[in-house]
């Protein structure tokens, strides 16, 4: 599996598990580090970008004072589902 | 690396593949799965497959079990305690952003041994929800402001477009409009 796969992989699985709350790319990051993982928190930033605009994942909060969380999708959910899950 | 799976069952839907895990798990034979799937239509398994299965993608599921296991457990607690501290007075959106927020201030705690130090010390609880509820406090008042803000913000748009119907904004309409604007 690509790099960049497995942080999609690691992030859909973290939203799908909490769903339907949201987490932030921090603390995705550091639960992803907990497993042994060593992907950045750029690199985290940058596939949620990406999973964002397949519209998989779905960005709730934005503003000067909170900082952006996300959520899965329910396509994210049958993606994780069809394409990651054990 | 790791790669995606290609045996049988690896191959098998979602869905009857955690079927097929999940008796694993409570220790089915080998002879039950397969006949398991064969009314699903799913034929030409043997034991050998099942075998190859439990050594790999059935430890892999195990492994992401417990995982989702811990994960699910905190975000119970977090939608629960929100839940019995907010929830009559709010929205789905908003009870679930103060649910997010409690879900991060508990995601770093080993969750079996809190439950364990509640149950032992059940006088805890109460202390620990109060922080907790504490804590997604700051992010429920944002939102409820921000809802107040756009709810003023139509009824200011409303008063507005109604005055230029009529030709022109009266002095009433504009004391409305400021009382509107006011109470922002």
């Amino acid at each position: 599996m690509e790099r960049n796969d497995q942080i999609r992989k690691e992030i859909l699985f973290q939203l799908y598990a909490v769903r339907p709350l949201a987490l932030t790319p921090d603390r995705i990051h550091r639960d992803a580090k907990k497993s042994n993982y060593d992907f950045t928190l750029r690199e985290i930033q940058a596939e949620l970008a990406f999973l964002l605009d397949g519209e998989l994942v779905v960005k709730t909060t934005e503003s000067a004072v909170t900082a952006p969380s996300y959520r899965i999708h329910a396509l994210g959910v049958t993606h994780y589902e069809q394409s990651y899950a054990a | 690396m790791e790669n995606r799976r290609t045996g049988k069952i690896a191959r098998l839907s979602f869905e009857l593949r955690t079927r097929v895990n999940e008796m694993l798990r409570d220790g089915a034979k080998y002879s039950a799965v397969i006949k398991f799937l064969e009314s699903k239509d799913v034929f030409g398994l043997n034991d050998q497959n099942i075998t190859n299965w439990v050594n790999g993608g059935y430890q892999d599921w195990l492994k992401e079990q417990s995982r989702l296991d811990d994960m699910k457990a905190k975000r119970e607690f977090a939608m629960q305690i929100v839940r019995e501290n907010e929830g009559s007075k709010l929205h789905e959106a908003t009870l679930h952003l103060a649910q997010s927020q409690c879900y991060e201030a508990l995601a770093d705690f080993d969750i079996s041994a809190l439950k364990e130090l509640l149950h032992e010390k059940p006088e805890n609880y109460a202390a620990i929800v109060n922080s907790l509820a504490k804590l997604s406090k700051g992010a429920l008042e944002l939102q409820k402001y921000r809802e107040l803000v756009e709810e003023r913000k139509k009824k200011i748009l409303e008063l507005t477009e109604k005055a230029a119907s009529k030709g022109g904004i009266t002095p009433e309409t504009l004391l409305e409009i400021e009382r509107e604007a006011k109470l922002l």
